[in-house]
């Protein structure tokens, strides 16, 4: 009982996944939601979670989810347009390089929205990722600076997750 | 205006079809598969937009789905070699 | 048509307008890792700007719900696929001589 009451998020956004492919938000309907999702929840618990040791927790606010997803839109069209100036107007092909970035976020699952984040943007493709360094495949690379390397690459998606929720947890 | 979209998206995927018939190496087909599949998404889901159609997306939803799984598996097989 | 219908219109003209410049770079580069970098251009931007247009021409129900589960789906699972690919590609040698050139 205890794990479900600890991760009820998961249960509700399962349940709505299910009344939506089911369209119709009926009582029974709703009944069969929970049900389904409460014994796939635990199937994935006891399968996947104990093995690791320690779990990881998802938890993020939602306030930090819009301002990212915000941020995100806004630089995946503004890259895509430096990357349109690339292809039509450019004569000598680009030289991609491969350069390493450290990240400030702790939690694991900060770390893979950032590298996630990173792969959207058109001109970046993230290829590994150890305990703090991304390795990250560039486009058009513009310094070699390590500090401007940061700020180009990883700077709006770091400041979206702000430091409070990078140091709680 | 829909179909007039979807008749240039058709013409699109087959030029991304070209790329898979020609390229060099392993991963620019894969790549292009990739690529293909999302154009193909595309064009399902305009095409239950023009007919009314909702029960084509829960198809879309599926396919998406399937040709993640399979992108992963294929290049898990060609890095290990013939090894999972 | 309303305002809405246009304003889908003109976005989905933007997303192929950027599919077609995509299918350009992929035909005049032949490195495996431009490509690469190149395809995120159809994958995501193409992509989200045709889905957004078409979910502007509909009122809201559970058909436009469904387009929208289909988006989140497609923004977490495409840039995974292309890490996958393009992983395996690094750590299997492919295009070494790049790298001894850069170093």
């Amino acid at each position: 009982m205890k794990y479900i009451l600890r991760s009820w998020q998961t249960i509700v956004i399962s349940t709505v996944f299910w009344c939506i492919l089911n369209e119709s938000f009926a009582l029974n309907r709703l009944i069969e939601g929970v049900v389904v999702s409460v014994i796939t929840y635990l199937f994935i618990y006891f399968l996947f979670a104990d093995q690791s040791g320690t779990s990881i927790s998802y938890r993020l606010s939602i306030l930090a989810l819009i301002k990212l997803t915000i941020i995100l839109g806004w630089n995946i069209y503004l890259s895509s347009l430096r990357a349109i100036k690339i292809i039509l107007f450019q004569s000598p092909s680009p030289a991609p390089t491969i350069v390493h970035v450290h990240t400030k976020a702790i939690n694991k699952w900060h770390k893979c929205l950032i590298a996630n984040a990173i792969t959207l943007t058109p001109g970046t493709v993230t290829l590994n990722l150890t305990n703090d360094e991304l390795i990250v495949l560039w486009l058009y690379p513009t310094s070699d600076e390590p500090n401007e390397m940061n700020k180009a690459i990883l700077g709006p998606f770091e400041k979206a997750l702000c430091e409070r929720s990078l140091l709680n947890d | 205006m829909i179909s007039f979209i979807m008749l240039l998206l058709s013409i699109l995927s087959l030029l991304v079809l070209l790329i898979i018939i020609k390229g060099p190496s392993i991963w620019d087909r894969i790549l292009g598969y990739n690529i293909f599949s999302s154009i193909m998404i595309l064009l399902i889901m305009l095409f239950s937009t023009l007919h009314n159609r909702a029960y084509l997306l829960d198809i879309v939803i599926v396919y998406t789905l399937l040709g993640f799984i399979s992108i992963v598996f294929i290049s898990r097989f060609v890095q290990g070699k013939g090894k999972i | 048509m309303s305002i809405y219908g246009t304003l889908g219109n003109i976005l989905m003209v933007f997303g192929i307008v950027l599919i077609a410049i995509g299918i350009i770079g992929l035909h005049k580069y032949h490195d495996f890792y431009i490509r690469a970098t190149i395809a995120s251009l159809i994958d995501t931007a193409g992509f989200i700007s045709v889905a957004m247009g078409l979910l502007l021409h509909h009122k809201v129900s559970f058909f436009t719900l469904k387009i929208g589960i289909i988006i989140m789906l497609m923004l977490l699972l495409n840039p995974l696929a292309t890490h996958i690919i393009v992983r395996s590609a690094y750590l299997s040698g492919h295009g070494e001589k790049k790298e001894d050139k850069n170093a």
